[in-house]
């Protein structure tokens, strides 16, 4: 999985491009989770390039959401397209973790 | 030790003192049992879904034999089938999964076997707890996540969702509790995609049955 990551002002933006599924999620999971753990302290997950997303790729993300509660991190998720829209409100992820539709709302909404 | 969901669940529903399944009602309690089949292999990373289908990702046996017999089910199916269709193929295996759960919780020194006769004739089989620490570890961790913000593992959403479908709160934590936290248990619950699917099954279960006995009331 190709996973971009780019630093706006304080927020370090991780846009990953595929398919977040069984096959990616490790990757994903492991790569934000350094981010958290090496002390980036504000994370914007730019899903603009994910097209789709299955349990274990929702999986990933709560386990990226648990840790950067526990780490008093920063985090929000935008730019979702709508299949991933979809499976996001289904399972209530969007109550888990603040979603913003596109990436300038992500930086703006993120809380400073 | 490691419980699979299978055990975990037949722990809650267990009642300690009788050593007998409280509550449980087999047509029901199938469906349960299928699901934390299908969230242990999730977890385990060998099968992955969506809102339509559910794929095998890895059929390398868990070594679980709970699990393994349905792994190698599912890999040999020849088309994709959705969630809904295992649960209630796997359900229909749902005494065959009791079963190996509580062999496994026997052989791991969890509950023993007291075989009972009622009228001297019809035996009946209870299982009382030999070391409550997991069951006990089980009911502490639901508790301190429910009365908390935490976010939860994966791990404890599908332990949740089951515990949830099935009513089991306000036997784990009292009718009043589970009615105060009920909110924060159906946060939790929807996060799991699989228990969202055993809970349709079972609500689908239920709608029939209540027209049949609308059909049928005697």
């Amino acid at each position: 999985m190709n996973i971009e990551k780019t630093k706006i002002g304080e927020t370090l933006v991780v846009t990953p491009e595929g398919n977040l599924d069984a096959q990616t999620e490790k990757e994903f999971q492991e790569s934000v989770l350094d981010n958290i753990e090496s002390g980036e302290n504000s994370i914007l997950l730019d899903f603009s390039k994910v097209t789709y997303a299955s349990s274990a790729g929702l999986r990933a993300v709560l386990i990226i959401a648990k840790k950067q509660k526990e780490s008093g991190v920063k985090l929000a998720v935008c730019g979702l397209h709508d299949s991933v829209t979809e499976i996001f409100s289904v399972s209530g992820f969007d109550t888990i973790v603040d979603v913003y539709p596109d990436l300038n709302a992500g930086l703006n909404g993120l809380p400073s | 030790m490691l419980l699979t969901f299978a055990e975990e669940i037949l722990l809650l529903f267990l009642d300690d003192d009788t050593g007998k399944f409280e509550n449980m009602y087999y047509e029901e309690f199938k469906y349960a049992l299928a699901g934390a089949v299908l969230m242990d292999l999730a977890l385990r990373s060998r099968i992955d879904t969506d809102l339509e289908k559910l794929t095998v990702v890895d059929p390398t046996p868990t070594g679980e034999s709970i699990l393994d017999g349905f792994l190698r089910k599912i890999s040999e199916s020849e088309e994709d089938k959705n969630t809904f269709y295992w649960i209630s193929e796997i359900a229909k295996s749902g005494a065959e999964i009791r079963d190996k759960a509580l062999e496994s919780l026997v052989s791991r020194g969890v509950l023993r076997v007291e075989e009972k006769k009622i009228l001297w004739v019809i035996g009946v089989r209870r299982y009382p707890t030999v070391d409550d620490t997991q069951e006990k570890e089980v009911r502490r961790r639901i508790i301190d996540l429910l009365n908390s913000e935490d976010i939860p593992t994966p791990h404890d959403v599908a332990l949740v969702s089951l515990a949830d479908t099935f009513d089991l709160f306000p036997q784990i934590v009292g009718e009043y509790e589970a009615k105060k936290l009920k909110p924060r248990i159906e946060q939790i619950s929807k996060l799991d995609l699989i228990g969202q699917s055993v809970s349709h099954v079972l609500k689908r279960l239920r709608e029939i049955k209540a027209d049949a006995y609308v059909l049928h009331p005697y």
